[in-house]
């Protein structure tokens, strides 16, 4: 396999082309800095402004070829090749993430290699018939209606564009296998802190099969986010129809400037996770290790980059003096959870936060509100609030710190929720039950049972929405009786 | 002891050593002349009797300095592991103040002053305005609040015992940058901002600012009136949550605000406040020498303003401009260096570089470095956190220790990265000791930080919190 994707030895700057249709372009012009100082040169996505969306959409008629069975064929085929040994392609993008990626090379590792298990069929047909109903992915589907009408339903690929987050790869992975599920015209717009997996992927795909039509209907690019002269011309509804998007507040906020009737915008907004534990965890001291094991996962998976991960945990510790040194305790067991969990689960960050760890500091001298376990070094930290309340930096906790903040009633953590909030994982299992019904009217999107937010599945909804249904165009056939 | 050959005499250097804090009576020529050795010989000696003298007094630094196993200052480099970081002043839970716990608050800051405040009655308190009336209706203190960027405000438990020592390092810093001894020339002075208030500005101003000018009515300030501590944790809290898009507690925050009658009077006062400030400028002052002191942001917010009223070089070419705080993350007309100039009439404008903690500041020179007085001591830091030697150029995380303090201990890591010229590379002005460059820059903005509403922006939080509250702009 002949690698494209040079890194520059003296200069250590990464190439990264333009795959546009099936098409390699490697005419480097720009030069952009990532983020954790990797910079990759990349050709000009203005002087391909034209060719990149589809717009004749008639062109996606090829897709209409392949049954759902041979798409998953085809994508089963894609992750055989995806061996992080023996795959150049992904080697170069894991390289370049060791570097511009928040997570250490043991956890990237671990991401990179588990990569091949998405594309297994039974994954991919579970996502698309659970979602979505392969039959109607297939054909048209018929329902009868109470005034006598028969109405088919049947659903379409959508031209989209992703734009996808860099801070786990397997974003790249997963937003390829949605799109060509669902048959859509895709264009991924690569993130600056992960710029290669999507590109190794779809080079991959080129290789195997050049002018299969999925291939013809993937393109892969980076532009900076921002730049108007190029997004003004691109983003129309002659061009697209759907923006799929992840990202932070400001970045969504900007995208929305280009919605207008014709553009659809599916978000994945930034989320942080929080966990509420129930006093049952205190009832013996092997159930609190076993909670502490499990704590430690949710916080700890992913090195606590994704948003799926804990950052605050609420415990029905009780606010007393006992229930804060109960707490205390179980912070003690938990940070011991925290740092000896297997370097393939979770590592010490890279770099630690230097914002982070002026927070930590500058509380760690009144143990009136708060004890620090850890933290001295960058291998993570626990928190334990002396009262109940969280700490003033919450937003800001990553790299394996969480904030243990004890609660007479599990009304206080309630309250604590909102639409920012995504995962919640709760133990024991009986409470879980008890608050799941009114967890989702104060914004929480997902309930686990703790010790399992790391554990996400491509068939469930995410975010409290539908994006593979989302991501199609339901088209109705209406047969009059008359 | 090394002999200076400075143009000290035997019986002031040993003054020196006896009391470190007699090194703000000296004049800026002694001080700038003095050999390293000599003035470290000076540093080690205060720092051992300061941190003998906090030790016991300052419960934060007691359980630093045992944590650290520091129980003597034996070098200069002892002091390095208890420097408070910059966080310190404001590791309160904000929770104390939205639930208005208040005695906790002064629980919180019993234990970071030499001042007991245990028998403090603070639980009636409602703002923190009231809270920090209340201390210092029953202490000695005088606390002085950050501008809380991001509407948690850092609260410097300052008192009179250390008022005279700013008082002179003040002026030896005005003079540096003037010409003018303060002590011996009095000069009318303009301060673009608030009357009063308890943030640094406010606080200085308001007390040394009738002093440089000989009287209070040769001091004008442009807004009459209390910059509330309130509000401006408010306006912070505001920007923070917009900026974060937390929509749900910008209506808590909107709540929260009370006095809005007042917020109305201000903004509907605010431009005829400026054109008083403006008028007296011209009717009574063009042409004058003047002092006109006040914070960068501040200055070009006045200026641009006066510029629209079509005033230009309102003063003698000879007033002094001095400023500081730096443009942060403020947006301003790309010539704005020659649109302050032109406007006020003055060559060119003078800054020094300080904080909050610092007592006084580092002033420019013709060169534009930043000099270090000798009451500071300095320290740069690796990224690891070591402490980088005392020689040739260094670049790193600042910190100081500052010898003048009397209620807080005066040790401070701060949150900026410098890079510092030892006195083996003495700058070209002539100066002897260490001398920083210009460009000094945020830690956490440099490492994509999310913390990026800055001091200098604060008046425009303020503003944009004013108008929001009262609905006049579209959110």
């Amino acid at each position: 396999m002949q690698s494209t994707l040079v890194k520059t030895m003296d200069t250590e700057v990464f190439e990264i082309p333009i795959l546009l249709r099936g098409k390699l372009i490697k005419d480097y012009s720009e030069t952009f800095g990532g983020r954790n100082g990797a910079k990759f040169l990349t050709p000009s996505a203005k002087k391909y402004a034209n060719q990149i969306s589809l717009s004749d959409p008639s062109k996606m008629k090829d897709l209409y070829d392949l049954s759902i069975e041979e798409i998953i064929t085809f994508l089963h085929d894609l992750g055989q090749r995806l061996i992080l040994k023996e795959n150049e392609y992904l080697q170069a993008a894991y390289e370049l993430a060791c570097q511009a990626s928040g997570l250490t090379p043991e956890v990237l590792h671990t991401t990179y290699q588990t990569l091949p298990m998405l594309f297994h069929p039974s994954n991919i047909r579970e996502m698309l018939d659970k979602r979505i109903g392969i039959e109607y992915l297939e054909s048209w589907v018929p329902t009868k209606m109470e005034d006598g009408r028969t109405i088919a339903i049947r659903a379409f690929g959508s031209r989209t564009v992703h734009i996808i987050a860099g801070n786990v790869p397997t974003v790249s992975a997963a937003s390829l296998i949605r799109s060509c599920g669902t048959r859509c015209d895709a264009i991924f717009k690569l993130p600056s802190n992960d710029p290669l997996t999507a590109t190794a992927l779809i080079q991959t795909m080129m290789e195997m099969e050049p002018q299969h039509p999925i291939t013809k209907h993937c393109s892969v690019l980076y532009w900076r986010g921002g730049d108007t002269h190029f997004e003004e011309k691109f983003y129309r509804p002659e061009n697209i129809e759907k923006i799929i998007a992840w990202g932070g507040f400001n970045s969504i906020k900007y995208i929305s400037r280009y919605l207008q009737p014709g553009i659809d915008l599916i978000t994945f907004d930034p989320k942080i996770s929080t966990s509420i534990i129930g006093r049952d965890a205190f009832q013996d001291d092997q159930t609190l290790y076993t909670v502490a094991q499990r704590a430690a996962i949710d916080v700890g998976a992913f090195n606590q980059e994704a948003c799926l991960n804990s950052r605050i945990m609420y415990v029905q510790s009780g606010t007393t003096e006992d229930g804060i040194e109960r707490l205390n305790t179980f912070g003690k067991i938990l940070y011991s959870a925290l740092v000896n969990l297997p370097s393939h689960v979770s590592t010490p960050p890279k770099i630690f936060n230097e914002t982070l760890k002026d927070d930590i500091e500058g509380i760690r001298l009144d143990d009136d509100f708060y004890h620090i376990y850890g933290g001295k070094s960058n291998e993570g930290a626990v928190i334990v609030s002396q009262f109940d309340e969280p700490v003033d930096f919450s937003h800001r906790l990553c790299s394996r710190v969480v904030n243990l903040v004890p609660v007479d009633t599990i009304d206080t953590a309630l309250q604590s929720v909102n639409s920012y909030t995504q995962t919640v994982g709760i133990f024991p299992e009986s409470l879980k039950l008890q608050i799941r019904d009114i967890l989702p009217l104060y914004g929480v999107q997902r309930v686990v049972s703790l010790g399992f937010a790391a554990n996400a599945s491509m068939a469930t909804p995410q975010d409290a929405i539908e994006p593979l249904r989302r991501m199609c165009k339901w088209i109705t056939d209406e047969k009059s009786v008359l | 002891m090394v002999l200076s050959t400075s143009k000290l005499s035997g019986e002031r250097q040993s003054e020196m050593f006896q009391n470190p804090q007699s090194l703000v009576h000296a004049t800026n020529d002694e001080l700038f002349s003095l050999e390293t050795d000599f003035v470290q010989q000076i540093q080690l000696a205060g720092a051992q009797k300061r941190f003998d003298w906090f030790y016991p007094r300052i419960k934060a630094l007691k359980k630093l300095a045992d944590e650290q196993n520091i129980t003597e200052i034996k070098t200069l480099n002892d002091l390095a592991p208890i420097l408070f970081l910059h966080t310190v002043y404001k590791s309160y839970p904000l929770a104390f103040i939205e639930k208005k716990k208040f005695d906790k608050l002064t629980v919180w800051l019993d234990k970071l002053t030499t001042h007991d405040l245990s028998a403090m009655k603070t639980d009636n308190c409602n703002s923190i305005d009231s809270w920090l009336e209340a201390i210092e209706k029953q202490s000695d203190l005088q606390i002085v609040h950050s501008t809380g960027t991001t509407g948690k405000l850092s609260f410097l438990p300052r008192s009179e015992s250390e008022m005279e020592n700013f008082k002179n390092a003040f002026y030896l810093f005005i003079e540096v940058l003037t010409g003018v001894n303060p002590h011996k020339t009095k000069m009318p002075v303009f301060f673009p901002s608030f009357a009063d208030g308890r943030q640094l500005a406010q606080r200085i101003l308001s007390r040394f600012g009738p002093m440089l000018a000989g009287s209070k009515e040769e001091y004008h300030t442009a807004i009459p009136g209390y910059l509330s501590a309130d509000f401006m944790s408010l306006a912070g809290r505001l920007q923070a949550a917009k900026a974060k898009g937390e929509l749900g507690k910008l209506q808590m925050l909107k709540a929260l605000s009370y006095n809005r009658g007042e917020l109305i009077r201000l903004k509907r006062n605010r431009p005829k406040y400026m054109a008083a400030f403006f008028d007296n400028m011209v009717k009574n002052y063009r042409g004058r020498q003047v002092f006109m002191l006040g914070t960068l942001t501040s200055m070009i917010d006045a200026a641009l303003e006066g510029e629209k009223q079509g005033l230009s070089n309102v003063f003698a070419s000879n007033s002094a401009l001095v400023t500081g705080g730096g443009l942060k993350g403020q947006v301003v007309p790309e010539d704005w260096y020659e649109r302050i100039c032109t406007f006020y009439g003055v060559k060119n404008i003078r800054d020094g570089y300080g904080m909050t903690e610092s007592t006084g500041y580092m002033p420019s020179c013709d060169q534009n470095h930043y000099h270090i007085y000798p009451h500071f001591i300095p320290f740069v830091f690796d990224i690891g956190g070591q402490v980088l030697p005392r020689t040739g150029v260094q670049t790193g995380r600042f910190g100081f220790y500052d010898l003048l303090t009397e209620s807080y201990w005066g040790g401070f890591l701060t949150g900026d990265e410098v890079t510092i010229h030892w006195d083996d590379d003495q700058c070209s002005c002539g100066r002897t000791g260490p001398w920083l460059e210009k460009k000094i820059q945020r830690i956490s903005e440099k490492n994509n930080g999310d913390d990026k509403i800055s001091c200098a922006g604060s008046q425009e939080a303020y503003d944009s919190f004013i108008d929001y509250l009262l609905d006049t702009k579209e959110e």
